[in-house]
């Protein structure tokens, strides 16, 4: 079944919310492994995502756009004796797509929350 | 490193070797370097964390397992934008596909009754030899189901898969023998006779 154009798979709305999230708490760039981690803690799942879902997803989000990578320069990750990152990166379009995703959410909860009134007793 | 991530982290890697072979060697390197990164990072992490090396080596094989139908999703794509001169359709039968779904139907099922062991499922002596022979059962089928799917385009290698993939099942339910026989032996014939099929490109005789 073809999805709708602009439309994001759950887990592609993962790696962005984790990313962003990332981000917004000073890491510029993730990896795979990292972002692994921080959807597993963020969803409380029991398990990492798997790998063939995970690297697909990314290498599918970056020709869509969403995502940009680069490795890392090899001479760091020889200096820290571990193999190279890929390095990911959420683009400005990514970041329109999570928005997208995410507003009927927040229209819902808007209409969802109680309106401010006088308290009966 | 414990014998379990050995195996583990040897399981992963072996799959990454299987699905981007053939690939051009950019994308190849690429995906092998991202696992690779993948599986140290995740070593380390539970090395800092002083997780129990056999809860790592199952999440690791877990991770596997539960990715390779998206691995091999991947691979199709990535060798068809690879390699747009080159037909990879099988030019099946409809048979042919109808026979493929039916024989990888039984392994699928074998497959996840490995999985099932990986997360606990089954009567075991210890943790250890649970994990280590849901390993085998849920590997086993997937190795002859990627066979079956090679056989086409790739005869050797396709058939060595499912051969030692029906084999290991075989061994693995060695009790269950007068079924595991019959069914391996119509799984081998098959990928032998659809090896033998006529090859995609291959010029026929006028």
């Amino acid at each position: 079944m073809r999805r709708k154009p602009g439309q994001l798979l759950p887990i592609e709305l993962s790696i962005l919310d984790a990313g962003i999230e990332l981000a917004v708490r000073g890491a510029r760039h993730f990896h795979g492994f990292l972002i692994a981690r921080e959807i597993k803690e963020r969803e409380d799942a029991r398990l990492l995502t798997a790998h063939g879902t995970l690297y697909r997803a990314l290498d599918r989000m970056e020709k869509a756009g969403l995502l940009e990578s680069e490795w890392e320069d090899p001479m760091l990750a020889a200096g820290e004796g571990r193999p190279r990152r890929r390095l990911y990166r959420v683009t400005a379009a990514g970041e329109a797509a999570r928005a997208a995703a995410r507003a009927p959410e927040r229209r819902g909860a808007t209409q969802r929350r109680p309106q401010a009134g006088p308290v009966t007793p | 490193m414990s014998a379990a991530l050995v195996l583990a982290v040897g399981m992963a890697r072996s799959w990454v070797a299987i699905y981007s072979r053939g690939l051009p060697g950019p994308v190849r390197e690429a995906r092998r370097d991202e696992i690779d990164s993948d599986l140290w990072e995740q070593r380390w992490l539970a090395d800092r964390r002083g997780e129990p090396p056999l809860a790592t080596a199952a999440e690791m094989a877990a991770r596997t397992l539960l990715g390779m139908l998206s691995d091999v999703t991947w691979r199709v794509q990535a060798g068809a934008s690879a390699r747009p001169d080159r037909s990879i359709k099988m030019k099946d039968s409809t048979i042919v596909r109808v026979g493929l779904v039916v024989l990888a139907l039984p392994l699928l099922l074998v497959a996840a009754n490995g999985i099932g062991m990986l997360l606990g499922g089954g009567e075991f002596e210890s943790r250890q030899e649970q994990v280590l022979y849901g390993f085998g059962v849920a590997i086993a089928p997937l190795v002859a189901i990627a066979g079956l799917w090679l056989c086409a385009s790739q005869p050797k290698l396709g058939l060595t898969l499912v051969l030692a993939g029906v084999v290991s099942i075989c061994a693995l339910f060695y009790w269950m023998l007068f079924i595991t026989v019959p069914i391996g032996l119509v799984i081998v014939g098959f990928a032998f006779f659809r090896g033998r099929g006529p090859r995609p490109n291959q010029p026929q005789p006028a």
